[in-house]
């Protein structure tokens, strides 16, 4: 098959026949012609000569192992930032940030600072939509919801300041509306500073008559409308107006 | 880069100085002026670079020494021939060296990567960046004059 693919080239480029045969042996000779060829040792040797110390030694399996792993880091350290406080890979997160803090000239604690807090409004959000998925079947959780700032506070403790603030402030309504009630309502409104005042706005609305019922829906709509942000001081407030705003309001009258 | 081409640019020089260890030698210094160029390196045609290269570092080896010594240390494969064909086939595979020492370089270029690497006319051509018609017509001549060399 080459002798004729040699025929051809050579009768393209005008060989005669003899001469194609003549030059075939030929071709042929030099074909067979012993070959030196680099042996694997002559290989290695140059090779170390040259300075690519490496070409042997760069072993494919430990290159590909290697770079598996710089790929799986990699794609792990990616996957990390997305991990809230308490995930498995939010250590890797920590650490890449530290790297970044290293490598990254404009990223300072400044910066890690304010990824700590999106992660805490990140945990703090979908725990508040947890909790209200949950909120109208168990008065504990609101309750809870009341002294959550403090279990809060150990994450983040501006989150927990501003979420003080804001009970501080239900709790300072409480106790304005406590000033409005008589005694027998100033116990519910001191358990209204700490968010349980569940339970004594059903025994203000239970003791009321149907006017102060309907008082009752009025003053639930304006602590609603006062709660602000903090749904668990508005739930407090919202139940010692219920215990201030029945004996309130008809005196109003 | 260089586990691919290594052994082809060594058969490559061979066919020219015929001494295994001036080949190697060679080789070396084949690769280690491709390293030293890397910024040059042509990722899409490795082959025509290295072997510009390689005859690069021929052309400085033939200029600095002259003449050619040949390889004692080829041998002989078939251990079951007879002296006389031994003997026969030394002398004609000195011969043929020798021949092929006296063409013309482009030739022998030819010549040693259509018939001692065994590439075909199409790789001989981006190899040597030659046209695939150049690369016929010198392989004939070349032909022609080793025919003429050894008769």
């Amino acid at each position: 098959m080459k002798q004729n693919k040699l025929a051809n080239e050579l009768r393209d480029v005008g060989a005669s026949d003899n001469e194609i045969t003549e030059l075939e042996k030929l071709a042929h000779a030099l074909g067979n012609s012993p070959q030196s060829r680099l042996s694997k040792s002559s290989k290695n040797a140059i090779a170390h000569q040259i300075g690519f110390k490496n070409a042997f030694v760069f072993r494919r399996p430990a290159l590909s192992g290697a770079m598996a792993f710089v790929l799986l880091l990699l794609s792990l350290t990616v996957f990390a930032q997305t991990a809230q406080p308490g995930h498995p890979l939010h250590a890797l997160k920590r650490g890449s940030e530290e790297i970044r803090k290293v490598v990254q000239p404009g990223f300072d604690d400044d910066d890690i600072q304010k990824i700590r807090d999106d992660e805490v409004k990140k945990s703090n959000s979908s725990d508040d939509s947890d909790d209200d998925s949950h909120n109208s079947s168990s008065d504990d959780k609101g309750r809870n919801r009341g002294s959550g700032d403090t279990e809060k506070s150990k994450d983040d403790h501006r989150e927990s300041d501003s979420e003080d603030s804001s009970g501080s402030r239900d709790r300072t309504r409480t106790e304005e509306d406590d000033n409005d009630s008589n005694s027998g309502s100033s116990g519910s409104g001191s358990s209204g500073g700490s968010g349980s005042n569940s339970g004594s706005g059903s025994s203000g609305s239970g003791s009321s008559n149907d006017d102060d019922k309907k008082d009752d829906n009025k003053d639930v709509l304006g602590t609603n409308s006062g709660s602000g942000s903090n749904k668990s001081g508005s739930n407090s407030g919202s139940g010692s107006n219920n215990s201030g705003s029945n004996r309130d309001k008809p005196e109003d009258d | 880069m260089y586990n691919t081409y290594a052994d082809d640019i060594y058969r490559y020089l061979f066919s020219y100085v015929h001494n295994s260890a001036l080949a190697e030698d060679l080789t070396a210094e084949t690769f280690t002026k491709a390293w030293a160029n890397i910024d040059n390196f042509d990722f899409k045609q490795p082959r025509p670079w290295l072997y510009k290269i390689a005859k690069n570092t021929l052309t400085d080896y033939f200029r600095k020494k002259q003449p050619l010594p040949l390889d004692e240390d080829i041998e002989i494969i078939d251990n079951k021939q007879s002296v006389e064909d031994y003997v026969d086939n030394q002398l004609s595979q000195k011969r043929i060296a020798t021949a092929m020492t006296k063409l013309p370089d482009d030739m022998k270029s030819v010549v040693s990567m259509r018939f001692l690497l065994g590439y075909s006319v199409k790789k001989t051509a981006s190899s040597l960046e030659l046209t695939e018609a150049n690369v016929r017509v010198l392989q004939y001549r070349a032909l022609k004059k080793l025919r003429g060399y050894l008769s």
